[in-house]
Order: structure tokens, then sequence, then C-alpha cells
């Protein structure tokens, strides 16, 4: 078999990496089961929000920084921040809370019911954080125009959405996740949207370098079966894009030879 | 003197510091950071930065996210 597939690594600014699949932290059950999926995803960059800590709870109560794999590249966002200025505090914090580390996930979002991108006040925040040094994954609508703008302010990926945060609807445009692509000069990253494992693979096959979810995986009736799952369905888009599927055609072709065979000959109707 | 510590008032005595705080409320400096008045602290400033009266404080946290 080649080597063409084991070669092939996801390089996200300075560091690269094997998997494709990037996983959130949110809406398990319990952070056992936040653990068992991560490890069943093979997920190498992780998600993780930021909030007040909860100053009524008892002394020593569980970290989910502590239960999170050996190794894996921690990936704090800016989900919830719905001003250029939030977003900007949050990574701030981040990079203290996680001594120095300065890869960040940005999304100033824009509404709670779409929770679709503010994508003016997204452009904003991503040139004061690439003026601060962090290192920019940047959550955004499917519109090729403002993919681009935020690879040119410096963003290391660039992930527009498939579909709505938590929607599971699938890749809804793929004609402009595809026109994204072509333009781009920073890895793409689906994020947000797929609902099971062929949508991961669709994307991949569209030409994704990677795809990033949660809700997908953690409201799963089994979570780390269907991480396990989304592990499998992003290989398999990515072994397919890069395979380059074969053409489509109206009429049939046949597999069999059409010659010699002992029926008798049937021309077209 | 009042400071407003993650978004609700707390009393606290005059010449505390941060370190102080963490202390009375019980949370380790581990696993946090610290904003003050929207500027983050780093951790070695705990000890000697104190408050002062109407300071807003944000102790932050990693949670599950996506």
């Amino acid at each position: 078999m080649s080597n063409v597939f084991e070669d092939d690594l996801l390089q996200i600014g300075q560091h690269s990496f094997q998997s494709r699949l990037l996983v959130g932290t949110g809406k398990y059950a319990d952070f056992e089961q936040t653990r068992a999926a991560i490890i069943a995803s093979e997920a190498e960059i992780v998600t993780v929000a930021l909030r007040r800590t909860n100053l009524g709870q008892e002394k020593n109560q569980a970290n989910l920084l502590d239960y999170l794999p050996e190794g894996i590249t921690l990936l704090p966002n800016t989900a919830g921040c719905y001003t250029c200025d939030d977003a900007v505090r949050v990574c701030r914090l981040a990079r203290d809370l996680l001594s120095g580390h300065n890869l960040v996930k940005l999304e100033v979002l824009g509404d709670p019911t779409t929770l679709y991108p503010d994508v003016v006040a997204t452009l904003k925040a991503a040139e004061i954080l690439v003026s601060e040094d962090f290192d920019v994954m940047v959550y955004t609508n499917d519109d090729p125009i403002v993919a681009k703008q935020l690879e040119q302010i410096g963003c290391v990926s660039v992930m527009p959405l498939a579909a709505p945060i938590g929607s599971g609807l699938g890749v809804c445009n793929p004609h402009n996740i595809v026109t994204i692509i072509e333009n781009a000069e920073v890895p793409i990253l689906v994020d947000a949207g797929v609902g099971t494992a062929s949508d991961a693979a669709i994307a991949m096959e569209l030409g994704c370098q990677g795809v990033l979810m949660n809700t997908a995986i953690a409201e799963a009736a089994d979570p780390v079966l269907m991480a396990s799952a989304m592990k499998h369905g992003i290989i398999a888009g990515r072994q397919a894009y890069l395979a380059g599927r074969m053409p489509k055609r109206r009429n049939a072709s046949a597999s069999s030879p059409i010659e010699n065979t002992i029926a008798a000959r049937r021309d077209r109707n | 003197m009042e400071i407003m510590l993650n978004g609700v008032v707390k009393e606290v005595p005059i010449h505390f510091s941060i370190k102080d705080l963490l202390v009375e409320i019980g949370v380790s400096a581990e696993r946090i950071a610290i904003e003050l008045n929207k500027e983050v602290v780093p951790k070695s400033e705990y000890a000697c930065r104190q408050l002062h009266a109407a300071d807003q404080i944000e102790v932050i946290q990693a949670v599950g996210g996506g």
C-alpha cells in the first residue's frame, strides 16, 4: 500500500497532527465519558470553554483538565462571546490559564438562535489576536470572501460551519465549502453542523483538512461508539479525497466483460 | 470594602490581595486564571496585587465546550 496517507499530516501553524478530527468536550454525561469519547476518537486537538469558577463549589472538585488524555493539544474557545472585546479577553485568560499556550478557537457569535458568527466582530477580534501572537483558528460562516479575509489577517486555520452549531444537519452548502477550499492557503476545517459519520466523510471528500465537532458525538445514544465512527468517517473521507473519485455518468457502465457472453445480445431499447 | 467577584458583590478587608481572596474562597491557583478590571493578572502577581473598592474580579476555569 502506498504511504501517501501515512505521510498526510494536518498542519496547523507550526504544529502537525496525524488526526484530522477535532473534538469538543461539551454536553457529555460526565468527565469519564468525555475522556472515553476523546480516546475513541483519537483526536489530538480538543476544545474547551472558559467560564466563571463556581465559587459555591466544594474544594478539590473535579476539573475537566484532569480528565483529558495525555499529550493532546488544547484548543480553548471563545464560545458564548457576542463582542470582539469579550472574545479577546477570553483568549488572554486562556493563555494565562494554559501557561502561555497561544492556540485559540475564535468565535464571536451574532445571536443565540442561529449561533451564526458576527463576521464584522470576528474580523476585528482576529486582527487583535494575531497582533498579540495568538495562533487563531477561526469559526466563520460559509462566505468565501470572509474566509479569505480571515486568512489574510493571519489566522492559522479558517473554519466555516457546515450547518448551525449543534444542528446535525450536515454540510448544507458544499459548493461554498469547495470555493473556500479552492481559494485558501491555510487549512480549511469544517466546524459545526455535522450529525453523523457520513457528514464528516462528505466534508473530507470536499477537500476539507479536518472537521471539528462536539454535539454529533456527545448527543449520540452511544457517544464513545460515535466517536469511533467519526474517526473512521474522517479517515474514509480523506482517503477518498486523496484517491480521487470516479467521474459520475448518467448511464450504466458494465463491470463484467460485455464480449463472449452466452446470453442473447440486447441492443438499446 | 466591596468588590465584584464573578459578577456578585463581595465584602473584603482593605489591603486584601488576590492571593488572600483565593484562600478565603477556597480556590487553588493552579487551574484558574484571573482578570482584574478586564486585565489578566499573571499568577506570579497574585500575592502582591492588592484589591481596591469597586474592583471587578473574574475567576475563570476550563469547562466542557465545543
